[in-house]
């Protein structure tokens, strides 16, 4: 197999290459590690690649199959991550100037996880400093850019895993989420990217952003693969219902705020995606939210107060290792007071009752925009009026913020292109522990169409 | 919310002065969801807790 064709395997392929023999874990990691050095560079992705480890695993991998052993789900099949997942005595700067030197003590459970599964750990990946930005902003390492145009945000914070499984660097990699950071790179760069339902995926050893919201999950090219790696990250079978297919699935399509910003490109892309469950055997319904600037109130409180908390000693020792950006974000933390705090949490189960009644009602799922503005460009969310650049910046989130207060499991899915070559996308957002349903919805999608194959020309596998 | 609070609650409860000096860029901001969320709150029983969402997640859990 050539080195383009083992690039162009998404991940299940490739792990049950693996599996097969077909190819060995040696010549897909090479394969991965030359890519991420040379494509994966020159989109500022890469942080660190762990070449000696990651082949010396890659060898003990190939080792191992050819003794004849039971193998693992993701036998030798080589991942890297965002830079905010620790691995005992390695380096994990989160994206930040303040922590370019810290080097943890434990190793993230999701890890160590990945590590039983046999999959290869191989490096760490670009992100926004601290995971605090929609866009994936980082005034310290650049931005990573879009494979599909480099002078777009890829969408953050989980940046640079968007940017390297979108360019078949590596086949899926683990992000984070706290106000939609792994559905805006998804989203932004043409992939599937799932956050969990709150707790469900463990956050230990994951450099926190804001506890009560924060969640792991995968970055992948398809439902599928999302589904594999959910299964090892989370302990649990999201993959063998998954083919099970949607006819008699209701999907709920709320309107009201969630339609308020909606440019009218991405607007046609979600009706041919309603049009396409449909055919499927979905059955839509409308339904409408409640009152989303309580439930964005609450949820960045939650986020700044406990982003606050986590930072404050450095707000004060090294303000001018914040870009400016990221230390406005996290500064109205500071303010409120602890009875808001403990109220925003106390109201989150009712308001989550409420929103799930308004917002799904007697469906399966809801249907959201993922973004509701076409992806914008690195100028429009860097330079120019300080207001214009803030407003951009909070659209982007306008439809994923809300749900991580919620702690309700979503996803986003490819479903086109915009005018400008950029990808579109559609939220999926189930009840509690609705993984599998959005996995099987999002799958079944993708069975029908073709826009997770399409591949970005930065990928330079044409 | 009168700035001049803001700034002390940065100064002199979270002993952080450069954020002090940047309190007018997020006055408005804390305002607006300190009044939300104190509104809303007016609507929780008297016994509930900041432990009640876990709980219900738990409950949820099928699995």
């Amino acid at each position: 197999m050539t080195q383009h064709a083992i690039a162009a395997l998404d991940l299940c392929a490739l792990a049950d290459a693996l599996a097969a023999g077909d190819i060995t874990s040696v010549a897909a990691t090479t394969v991965a590690l030359q890519r991420l050095e040379t494509v994966g560079r020159k989109l500022n992705a890469v942080v660190r690649l762990d070449n000696a480890r990651a082949l010396e695993a890659a060898e003990a991998a190939d080792k191992l199959r050819t003794s004849g052993a039971a193998l693992p789900p993701l036998h030798g099949v080589p991942l890297a991550h965002k830079d905010l997942f620790y691995r005992a005595s390695d380096l994990s700067a989160g994206g930040s100037k303040i922590r370019a030197r810290f080097r943890a003590d434990v190793t993230a459970t999701v890890i160590e996880r990945l590590d039983a599964s046999g999959a290869l750990d191989i490096g760490r990946l670009q992100l926004a400093e601290f995971a605090m930005s929609p866009t994936g902003y980082n005034e310290h390492n650049g931005h990573a850019l879009n494979p599909w145009n480099p002078s777009y945000v890829p969408g953050g914070s989980s940046s640079g895993s968007g940017v390297v499984v979108a360019a078949r660097l590596v086949a899926g990699s683990l992000g984070t989420d706290t106000g939609g950071s792994l559905r805006h790179p998804g989203a932004m760069c043409g992939l599937v990217g799932l956050k969990p339902t709150w707790g469900l995926v463990p956050t230990d050893g994951v450099m926190p952003l804001s506890a009560s919201l924060d969640c792991t999950g995968p970055l992948t090219r398809t439902a599928r693969d999302a589904a594999r790696l959910l299964s090892v990250i989370a302990s649990g079978d999201y993959e063998s219902r998954l083919a099970d297919g949607i006819e008699g699935m209701t999907i709920a399509i709320p309107g009201g705020y969630y339609r308020e910003l909606l440019d009218p490109v991405v607007a046609v892309r979600l009706e041919q995606a309603v049009v396409a469950l449909r055919h499927l055997g979905v059955t839509t319904i409308e339904t409408a939210p409640p009152d989303m600037a309580i439930v964005n109130a609450l949820m960045q409180v939650l986020m700044s107060v406990e982003a606050a908390t986590i930072h404050r000693r450095w707000l004060i020792e090294r303000p001018q290792d914040y870009a400016d950006q990221v230390r406005a974000r996290i500064e109205p933390g500071l303010f409120y007071p602890a009875t808001r705090y403990v109220e925003a949490l106390s109201l989150r189960a009712r308001i989550t009752e409420q929103w799930i009644a308004a917002c799904i009602g007697t469906a399966d799922l809801a249907l959201l925009p993922a973004i509701s503005i076409p992806v914008p460009t690195i100028a429009a969310t860097t330079e120019g009026d300080p207001a214009d650049v803030a407003r951009v910046i909070s659209q982007l989130t306008h439809c994923t913020r809300g749900i991580n207060y919620l702690g309700l499991p979503a996803a986003s899915v490819p479903c086109g292109f915009d005018g400008a070559g950029m990808p579109v996308a559609f939220q999926l957002v189930g009840r509690p522990y609705a993984e599998a349903t959005i996995l099987r919805a999002a799958h079944a999608y993708q069975g029908a169409t073709d826009w997770h194959h399409r591949v970005p020309a930065a990928a330079e596998l044409q | 919310m009168n700035e001049d609070i803001l700034r002390q609650v940065a100064a002199e409860l979270n002993f952080a002065p450069g954020a002090a000096e940047r309190v007018a860029r997020v006055a408005a901001l804390v305002d607006d969801n300190n009044r939300r969320i104190a509104d809303a709150a007016l609507a929780l029983p008297f016994d509930s807790s900041p432990y009640d969402f876990p709980a219900w997640l738990a409950a949820a859990d099928k699995s």
